[in-house]
């Protein structure tokens, strides 16, 4: 398995590797600029801090979202062997729905889908504590 | 609807637990929480009894059910029956507020369901699929005190390391579907047996152990384990250091067939956690990470019985009448007895921040009822007699002796010994040191109290007559 071209060609890539990294370190001088030490060098030039706040809800909705979204493409392959699957599948089918819907069931009796109270609803559970 | 009956402990179980979930934002009432906590217990005594019933008088080895899924070996169901017995524990001994208990409960439950899939699993689909069930429940039972920063912190660790465990696990099972096309494990056992393992396969049964390791907490995949441990709920630590390194234990049964080509990777990691759980335990204070580095050693004294395999050898000299398997069994059963009530115990005592050793002092005098409980776990913890953890090293020391090894039960024996140390440090702080000037603060109701004394006077009574979990086990 471990024949002589593999071992020359790993050795190569290595030396290869080694020899690009070294001459640049030896050749070249670190040299900073604030046009160099930009995230996209060359690229489209970045506006405004990276640190941007998004609200719980937002969060909380776009979580929900791709959750069922994911969910949705079970149904997408059950959909193209429905019929070979028959009434067995749909009984599957369905108990696996069953599960999904009670997820939304729980989302909305939670106050998930709440958007103007879910901040401090958050905050007030968040401040109880347990043992 | 004949195939659905075998699923029926597992459907009950996840759908009661989807109720309760439901049901926890729906009442808004005051004893909510009791009446959740008896709905529960309720659910999970229901899941046991059908899960005997379904499974009753299947004696041929490895069959399967629901499709191939699950196998209904005496062994394995009767696994099932123990990590639901731990569960319906934990529901006993746990307090929340009642406004989480809705997800408490439920998320305990859905624990349970992932862990006898797991414990069942006769199909690497079944075993992946208990794993992300049972995971995903710790996930958030470990990050349950989220206003707190170090629940918060030791959830997130707990989910991206055991995140990353399944991608190797997954891998390792997509590589040996390539090689021997089939998702069985009975069919992967003829086919890997029959055959001389090319590269890929081995390589896929490495990275399938890489996961096992990683869940069981074996060295060198232990690193998470006292971060984790310390950061949890008491109760929650004993779930995850008994029964859900039990279902992987379970489901790993059925691989034994790999100890032909990988049993000296499984002598590695029996022999380094035997080693490095101990040693790392001698300078901890913190109490629960004491704890969590003895559970490394424990994972490695298990190890030892799984390379003595399920078969009998013939030039027995020591205890002849029990297999690796079985000694397995016995130890799971032993520890989890142990270490379900040492950690809830640990829960109750109240720290200044982490709970170290300091903290301990004065508890004796202060609520004597639960130290002395906490005394006789760590007491068979620490494998003396006349508490089952000794019986149980017994067994998987003997049973590896049986099978030809000689330098495992040695290491285990010299680990056992480092480890007495620290066990009894726990104990010398309990009882012999003079209290602080600030009292230890337990909060310990009478529910609990009386758990908590029925678990200690079970640990002596199982090492009393050992034979009890033997018996047990032959009834399924």
């Amino acid at each position: 398995m471990l024949n002589i071209d593999f071992i020359v060609y790993a050795l190569l890539v290595t030396a290869n590797a080694g020899v690009i990294i070294g001459l640049s370190y030896l050749l070249g001088w670190p040299r900073r600029s604030r046009v160099k030490n930009e995230p996209y060098e060359s690229g489209i030039a970045p506006t405004g801090p990276a640190h941007v706040r998004t609200s719980i809800p937002y969060y909380l909705v776009g979580i929900a979202f791709i959750l069922f979204d994911v969910e949705v493409l079970f149904l997408y392959t059950y959909g193209i062997v429905m019929y070979r699957l028959e009434w067995d599948g749909f009984f599957k089918a369905m108990l696996f729905l069953f599960f999904v819907f009670s997820g939304l069931v729980y989302i909305w009796l939670r106050g998930g889908l709440m958007w103007r109270h879910l901040s401090s609803k958050v905050s007030a559970k968040a401040s109880s504590s347990q043992s | 609807m004949g195939h659905y009956q075998p699923l029926l402990p597992d459907l009950i179980l996840a759908m009661g637990a989807t109720f309760i979930l439901l049901l926890g934002p729906l009442r808004d009432s005051q004893n909510l929480r009791d009446f959740l906590r008896w709905i529960s217990l309720g659910l999970v005594a229901a899941t046991a009894a059908t899960l005997v019933w379904v499974n009753h008088g299947m004696a041929t080895p490895y069959p399967l059910v629901g499709e191939g899924w699950l196998t209904t070996a005496p062994l394995h169901t009767a696994f099932a029956v123990v990590f639901l017995a731990t569960i319906a524990w934990t529901i006993l001994a746990s307090t929340v507020p009642d406004e989480d208990a809705g997800e408490w409960y439920s998320m305990l439950l859905f624990l349970g369901t992932g862990m006898i899939i797991l414990a069942r699993a006769a199909n690497l689909a079944a075993v992946f699929l208990g794993l992300e069930v049972l995971s995903i429940s710790l996930y958030i039972l470990i990050a349950f005190r989220y206003s707190k920063r170090s629940s918060l912190r030791g959830g997130i660790m707990y989910l991206l390391l055991a995140g990353f465990a399944s991608g190797f696990l997954l891998f390792g099972m997509a590589l040996i579907y390539a090689v021997f096309g089939t998702l069985q494990i009975a069919e992967i056992r003829t086919l890997a047996l029959a055959t001389d393992m090319g590269p890929m396969a081995k390589v896929g049964f490495g990275l399938l152990l890489v996961g096992v390791g990683f869940k069981l907490a074996a060295v060198p995949f232990h690193m998470w384990t006292p971060e984790v441990y310390e950061s949890s709920p008491g109760t929650v630590t004993g779930l995850i250091a008994s029964s859900s390194k039990g279902a992987m234990l379970a489901a790993f049964i059925p691989f034994l067939f790999l100890l032909e080509t990988h049993w000296s990777i499984i002598w590695l990691f029996a022999a380094l956690s035997m080693v490095g759980g101990n040693l790392l335990g001698l300078r901890e204070i913190r109490v629960k990470r004491i704890l969590a580095y003895s559970s490394i050693a424990h994972i490695g004294y298990v190890l030892t019985g799984y390379l003595a395999g399920d078969t009998l050898s013939a030039n027995a000299a020591f205890l002849p009448s029990i297999t690796g398997v079985n000694a397995v069994f016995f130890y799971v059963v032993a520890y989890a007895a142990s270490i379900l009530g040492a950690f809830a115990a640990l829960g109750y005592i109240q720290g200044e921040r982490d709970l170290t050793l300091r903290d301990l002092r004065g508890v004796g005098r202060r609520n004597p009822v639960l130290a002395f409980c906490l005394l006789i776990f760590v007491w068979s913890l620490a494998g003396l007699p006349p508490a089952v953890g000794f019986f149980g090293k017994i067994y998987l020391f003997s049973a590896a002796i049986n099978a030809g090894y000689f330098w495992l039960p040695l290491i285990g024996l010299l680990g056992s010994a480092i480890g007495i140390y620290y066990y009894l440090r726990i104990i010398v702080h309990l009882f012999m040191m003079p209290a602080d000037a600030s009292d230890p603060k337990v909060h310990a109701s009478t529910l609990q109290e009386w758990v908590m004394l029925g678990s200690a006077v079970a640990v002596i009574a199982l090492g009393l007559f050992p034979e009890t979990i033997f018996s047990f086990l032959r009834a399924f």
